[in-house]
């Protein structure tokens, strides 16, 4: 039998059609409303916020699915606003290039434009040369009633489009002028800017500042809703960020209940049979798995994916502890291969010294080659997120997918 | 008013006397015409403006091991150009005149204003001002008259142009800025006559280093000063880039600009500037300048509210001056540090590290600086208190 028939027909004995588990969550809020589980506190703090046209900051670790969040709130807001017969206009923006305010407003520009194109001359010109920039964006519109939600995600480089001539003068007053024309005909504007946390912590807080006259007007009828960076105690007190939104929402890890939940409602979308049940998993391995991942649910979905796929190859029967332990230790050999010495080096320390943060000893910097902590920030930066999860006190330990070595030689 | 002990200052000052003899004999015997004339005035600014440091402040680890840095590149230089070492020529006699001399006398000293006190050492006068500020009687002012005076008599203009900058920094030496200025503003004029580039980036960076340390001097006409040493430094960066100099020499530049940016508030050119300082530092390890790039953009995340960055810059420069035994660089960094965990509601941890500037800061006896932290400790010290002990009303 084929690797692959021998996969498939051991997704087929356990009820499912594939392995259904996605380090990130899906972007269309139908598919997401199937999976999403919890955060229901920061769900009804955010959404009256957000309706009255206020500003709103979204923070969390990374991978505590901050994006799954904010479209699920977005989501929300628009099928709640619709059944009250009101008119709202949503724009999501995820990725974009650049690091500065003009980039955050040529991004806005882009979703904006594409909703006034039909009526506004000057928002068919601004979207025309939008487009012209050939830059790669995904978007689905989506009406529910009279409110309209839009997202986009914007790839490739603005520099481009500059090489190709195209340019528009006071990209800031053509923003706040569109605003305007949208504010008029929904009544309320909403714009959530996504994924801010994953650019440069200090461009950002420029990003920000420039930003502030943008952030200021129009609250009541207009409302923002950003990202940051999970922020420990010595940023939480930025005057700058706190004064600018009605709402601050740290989103905490999982619990070991809620990341079950979620589990289930995976497997559901691959079940043939819904169930509350987590198989082909015992309960106690979604609980070992959901400790592995410090309960982060970027990195619980990671682990389940890995761990079902090597189980299905293998044909196992069912993934209980023992039977876990082998294929986890599979998936984590498999991960060690594809990371440099340097990096291995650098994570086997991390987790030897208890974890890297400003108050790294010189010892430890000497063991990694460095005399200074801040050398070692690009490439911490590089690693963080699946290689090394940040704690709450700042500190970056190894992800449970690095093996220790140490103690695999004892 | 503090009580120096003389004979310390005068071993210091004698060794610090023979590296300005050594320079001056260097250079003249080099002659302006020398393909390495210019780097020889490089070292020599740097030198001197080391020295200049270390009298005015006291000597530190830092300086000491930057001067080791200078004194080294010196002894190179002079050995490739003129077949003898650096450390040779300060030997040489005549020079050294007041080596062994050891008169036990006390002084009294105020940082930055120098008085006319005058005592006798080895037959000759020697001004409170040569032991504090610099070598107003030795390679002083009038020294560096004489030299300029011979220049323009010869009618050498490139000889003329460095005899300025000389004499402008020794007016800087002594404190007096505006000559400084002055000097190295004519210095400039001739540069630019005779095309010479690089000695035209070197005497514009004396410039705007002068013009920094008068808007210290006078407070009132600070921001006007700040501008000017900003063009300046600016103009001697630009230079530097486009002739390619030594990477360190480029990063110094880059790092006093910052400075003069941070000053003016202008803080992201300064942050940018002081970041590819630190890099260049950081590659080239040089320590004593990495220690202060990293200090100097930890306070200023601190006053951009980044805190984060500013804890991680901040505990890097500890790390660094601890190694330097600097004491100095530990009590301001500590200052820094405490400061910004009162900031941060961590009014232990900023106890800790004000006690630890506290302690740094009386070693040194720096009075204003001790009240400042005094001031803090008391802050950190009631915000230890539970609110009901300090009086606040529900």
């Amino acid at each position: 039998m084929s690797s692959i028939a021998r996969y498939r027909k051991t997704l087929r004995r356990w009820g499912l059609s594939d392995v259904p588990f996605r380090a990130t969550p899906p972007e269309d809020p139908a598919e997401l409303s199937r999976i999403f589980y919890g955060r229901q506190r920061e769900l009804d703090l955010a959404l009256p916020a957000l309706y009255e046209g206020r500003n709103v900051l979204v923070r969390g670790l990374w991978g505590v699915d901050k994006t799954a969040f904010i479209l699920r709130l977005l989501h929300r807001l628009q099928q709640e606003t619709a059944a009250l017969g009101e008119r709202m206009l949503i724009l999501y923006v995820g990725r974009f290039p650049g690091e500065t305010s003009e980039a955050l407003y040529r991004a806005l520009l882009l979703p904006l434009s594409e909703t006034l194109a039909d009526a506004e001359p000057e928002a068919r010109r601004v979207y025309d040369a939008l487009s012209g920039l050939q830059i790669i964006h995904s978007r689905q519109l989506q009406v529910e009633g009279k409110v309209d939600l839009r997202l986009v995600s914007i790839g490739g480089s603005w520099e481009r489009g500059r090489e190709e001539g195209w340019q528009i003068q006071n990209v800031y007053t053509v923003l706040l002028r569109l605003l305007d024309v949208a504010q008029e005909r929904y009544g309320r504007v909403i714009v959530a800017v996504d994924d801010l946390d994953k650019k440069e912590p200090r461009a950002v807080q420029d990003l920000i500042d420039d930003a502030t006259d943008l952030l200021r007007r129009g609250q009541g009828k207009r409302g923002f809703l950003l990202t940051g960076r999970f922020t420990s105690t010595l940023q939480d007190v930025s005057g700058q960020m706190l004064g600018l939104f009605s709402e601050t929402i740290t989103l905490p890890r999982m619990s070991t209940d809620e990341l079950y939940h979620i589990a289930v409602n995976y497997l559901n979308t691959a079940h043939e049979r819904p169930s509350g049940e987590v198989t082909p998993f015992a309960a106690e391995v979604i609980s070992r798995i959901a400790e592995y991942a410090y309960h982060i649910p970027r990195q619980f979905n990671l682990i389940c994916e890995k761990v079902m796929r090597r189980g299905a190859m293998r044909g196992v029967e069912r993934i209980d502890e023992q039977t876990f332990l082998t294929l986890w230790r599979m998936v984590q050999d498999e991960f060690a291969l594809e990371l440099t010495p340097d990096i291995r080096r650098l994570l086997y320390v991390a987790r030897r010294s208890g974890g890297l943060s400003a108050d790294i000893d010189d010892a430890t910097l000497e063991q990694l080659g460095v005399e200074t902590f801040v050398e070692l920030l690009p490439m911490l930066k590089s690693l963080e997120g699946d290689l090394l999860i940040r704690q709450e006190d700042g500190r970056l330990l190894p992800s449970a997918l690095v093996p220790d070595e140490e103690e695999r030689g004892n | 008013m503090r009580k120096i002990g003389y004979s310390s200052l005068l071993v210091m000052d004698n060794t610090f006397t023979s590296y300005e003899t050594g320079l001056s004999l260097l250079l003249k015997r080099l002659g302006h015409n020398h393909p390495r004339y210019t780097e020889a005035l490089t070292l020599q600014s740097r030198l001197l403006e080391n020295l200049a440091r270390a009298r005015l402040y006291g000597d530190t680890e830092i300086n000491r091991a930057e001067r080791a840095q200078v004194v080294d590149a010196l002894n190179r230089l002079a050995l490739k150009a003129l077949g003898t070492s650096f450390n040779v020529l300060i030997r040489e006699p005549g020079w050294a005149a007041l080596e062994g001399t050891g008169a036990e006398v006390h002084v009294e000293v105020e940082l930055g204003a120098v008085r006319e006190n005058v005592v006798t050492v080895a037959g000759r006068d020697v001004y409170e001002s040569v032991i504090v500020t610099g070598d107003g009687e030795v390679v002083g002012v009038d020294h560096r008259r004489r030299e300029l005076e011979r220049a323009r008599s010869a009618g050498d203009r490139a000889a003329e142009g460095a005899a300025l900058a000389n004499l402008g920094s020794a007016y800087a030496a002594r404190g007096d800025f505006h000559h400084a200025v002055e000097h190295y503003e004519q210095a400039i004029v001739i540069a630019r006559e005779l095309s010479d580039r690089q000695a035209k980036a070197i005497y514009l960076q004396n410039l705007g280093l002068a013009l920094l340390r008068l808007a210290d001097a006078e407070p009132d006409q600070s921001e006007t000063h700040l501008s000017h040493a900003a063009d300046a430094l600016r103009r001697a960066m630009e230079l530097f880039d486009a002739l390619e100099a030594a990477p360190l020499l480029r990063a110094r530049t880059r790092y006093h600009l910052g400075r003069c940016y941070h000053q003016l508030g202008r803080w992201r050119e300064a942050i940018t500037l002081l970041e590819q300082a630190r890099e260049t530092f950081s590659r080239h390890k040089a320590r004593p300048e990495l220690a202060h790039a990293l200090l100097k953009l930890g306070q200023l995340y601190h006053q951009r509210q980044d805190f984060e960055s500013a804890y991680i810059y901040l505990k890097d420069a500890l790390r660094l001056f601890r190694r330097l035994k600097d004491t100095d660089g530990i009590a301001v960094t500590q200052e820094a540090l405490g400061s910004l965990a009162l900031q941060t509601a961590r009014p232990a941890d900023a106890i800790a590290s004000l006690q630890e500037a506290r302690q740094g800061y009386t070693t040194l006896r720096r009075k204003e600086r001790l009240r400042a932290v005094d001031d803090l400790l008391r802050i950190a010290h009631q915000a230890r208190q539970p609110i009901g002990e300090i009086g606040v009303t529900p």
